[in-house]
């Protein structure tokens, strides 16, 4: 493996440059990144379908509401809730792809199995931080519970999902983002090994890699999902204008809610990833001095192979 | 991955006495700020003209239809015309362009034509579809299609390997960055130790051109990294170097990389400092040996040394080591 022969050029970037290199990315590897996107994405969209579908029964919900005249506002309601869900989600079911996306920098299309078998050995760690403690999973216990009992409370709803859940993972999200590539991509053990004293704990990894640079990386974050919600928005307003294009209906229907909105929040979820991926390499690149770092020992190599 | 050339902004245009120019795409999401750019300036015209032919208007009897009718082919014109206009005298650039440092050139690197700005700007309209009704948002709402989506030039930009949008495809045109791209110079070396560590290189080694690429990205990029980081970077390369010179193992990794910054970039006339003279060689066969009661080795070039001194107190051991390694401003 030649370290200074990567796959993506590594250099120092701009923001919008890196939100443009994201679109070369899914270009040139728009096949595998689909495959590693949908094995993770599947089981959770599952779960969302089945907890969320009583949500979707717009007409029985406003029949058994008191305080609610209008149906829109049960549709308001699930879009809202099945957007965080899967926003909430995305970091945990789309860690194959951080990790082939990792891996594709160095080495040339990791099979599917060593991709996953990598993501299963960290597993343990990514459910602890991830899945808990950045709810990825956690989440799924308020739509169990949205499941047993779909009638609208705005005064529980509102306050759980929009001010704690989404809240609290758009902030830890946006100070610091590089979770899932400091567990799964530099291995970082939750607790300092005693065997090796020299390898950094998640911990101090995480403070050392987003420390300088949390206030730029919450700018950039609030950036980027700011272009994510225009271009998902664009996606839906066109699938909407092609489809009345195409059957002559132009109405929302409910194929929308259950299959096409779910499906254009999780491919805005999937450019997310990519460009959370080459944010990671560019703060490394800036504070670490790792693309210097790359060549050098490129350099070495070469040096010690020619002696 | 690594089956094509690596992912980049980069655009290689070779002419035709065979000399390739290297060019920083603009993708959408930089292009991004000079559409707003350039749509405020619009809206301003717009206004500004509006404001003036209303007073004209209601100033001057019977002016009001004719006021209107210049408002619109004002309108028209701004609408149609402002790109081209803009693109094609002022070397590709409008103003939001100009603002945000990027210019259209064709693909084959030479400055657009009149011809070209209009093609890529008449299509513009294309490059909005599909414009969804505002009935989709209001059901009382006219259907009037006039909420552009920009899907088209979002997925022609994703598709083409130029980031050309349908406009740009029929014009032959790009967008890159009017910007100068990184060049290693201007590299400030103000520690006399380095000077005196390049005299020690030996003569006959020479540096490869990847070799010379890397040392000079680090001389640029090594005082925006912290001092321990900085040593940690170095020693990847400083090892197999150390070895070859027959240097001690304690030579600073840094300094031997500004060393041979030093020796191969930065000419001796740049660089006068009386002091080098005194500072004894790095090499292992002249290293000084350590008595008993010496710890550690003085060495001028090495990783172990003192903490900053104050000059006031140990005249000779500042003459040694001028500047400590670990509070080094270069």
């Amino acid at each position: 493996m030649q370290l200074d022969r990567t796959a993506i050029t590594i250099s120092q970037r701009t923001g919008t440059e890196l939100v443009d290199l994201s679109l070369i990315v899914l270009r040139r590897n728009w096949g595998l990144i689909s495959l590693h996107s949908m094995l993770g994405i599947l089981p959770f969209a599952l779960i969302n379908f089945v907890l969320l579908w009583p949500l979707t029964q717009y007409d029985t919900l406003l029949m058994a509401s008191r305080d609610f005249a209008s149906s829109d506002l049960f549709q308001v309601r699930y879009l809202c809730i099945m957007t965080g869900v899967i926003l909430i989600e995305a970091p945990f079911a789309l860690s194959g792809l951080t990790y082939f996306i990792g891996q594709s920098v160095f080495i040339e299309r990791p099979s599917a199995r060593s991709v996953w078998m990598s993501v299963w050995q960290r597993m343990g760690a990514m459910i602890l931080i991830v899945g808990l403690l950045r709810l990825s999973m956690f989440v799924l216990v308020p739509m169990i519970f949205l499941f047993a009992d779909p009638v609208f409370r705005p005064e529980f709803e509102v306050p759980i999902y929009l001010f704690l859940m989404c809240g609290y993972v758009f902030l830890i999200r946006g100070f610091r983002p590089f979770a899932t590539e400091i567990l799964l991509l530099e291995r970082c053990p939750l607790v300092k090994p005693k065997s090796r004293p020299d390898q950094l704990a998640y911990s101090l990894r995480s403070s050392s890699i987003h420390r300088s640079l949390s206030g730029e990386l919450f700018g950039m974050h609030i950036g980027v999902s700011i272009v994510e919600f225009l271009t998902a928005v664009s996606l839906i307003m066109s699938s909407m204008f092609l489809i009345g294009v195409l059957t002559g209906t132009w109405r929302w229907g409910m194929w929308m809610d259950l299959f096409l909105f779910p499906l254009i929040v999780w491919c805005t979820a999937i450019w997310g990833t990519i460009i959370r991926f080459l944010l990671y390499m560019n703060s490394r690149i800036r504070t670490e001095g790792w693309e210097i770092e790359l060549r050098l020992k490129a350099e070495a190599q070469r040096m010690e192979a020619k002696s | 991955m690594n089956a094509q050339s690596a992912i980049d902004l980069t655009a290689v245009i070779t002419t035709p006495e065979n000399i390739q120019f290297e060019y920083r795409i603009a993708g959408p999401f930089r292009r991004l700020p000079a559409l707003l750019l350039d749509f405020a300036i619009r809206v301003i015209c717009f206004l500004v003209a509006f404001v003036l032919l209303l007073i004209v208007g209601l100033s001057i009897p019977f002016s009001g239809s004719i006021a209107t009718m210049l408002f619109l082919i004002f309108w028209f014109a701004i609408d149609w015309f402002y790109g081209l206009v803009f693109e094609s005298s002022w070397n590709g650039q409008t103003p939001g362009k100009y603002l945000t440092k990027i210019r259209v050139i064709s693909i084959d690197g030479r400055p657009i034509n009149g011809y070209q700005a209009t093609v890529r700007n008449f299509l513009r309209l294309a490059d909005f579809a599909p414009m969804v009704s505002l009935e989709m948002f209001f059901e009382d709402a006219p259907a009037v299609y006039m909420v552009p989506t920009f899907l088209v030039s979002l997925i022609c930009m994703s598709i083409t390997s130029r980031f050309q949008r349908l406009g740009d495809i029929a014009a032959g045109t790009m967008v890159v960055v009017n910007e100068r791209a990184w060049v290693p110079n201007n590299v400030k070396l103000e520690d006399p130790r380095i000077a005196s560590l390049s005299e020690h290189i030996p003569a006959n080694f020479r540096m490869s051109s990847t070799l010379a690429k890397v040392i000079a990205l680090y001389a640029e990029r090594r005082t925006r990294i912290p001092t321990a980081r900085r040593a940690e970077l170095a020693s990847h390369l400083a090892r197999p170097l150390l070895k070859q010179f027959q240097f001690r193992d304690d030579t600073s990794p840094d300094l031997l990389l500004c060393a041979l910054y030093y020796r191969e970039f930065v000419t001796k006339d740049a660089f006068v400092d009386t002091r080098v003279q005194s500072l004894p060689s790095p090499l292992k066969r002249e290293a000084p040996v350590p008595s008993s009661d010496d710890s550690p080795v003085q060495a001028p070039i090495s990783n172990s040394l003192p903490p900053i001194l104050n000059p006031s107190t140990t005249e000779s051991t500042a003459t040694a080591n001028p500047i400590p390694l670990d509070r080094q401003v270069l």
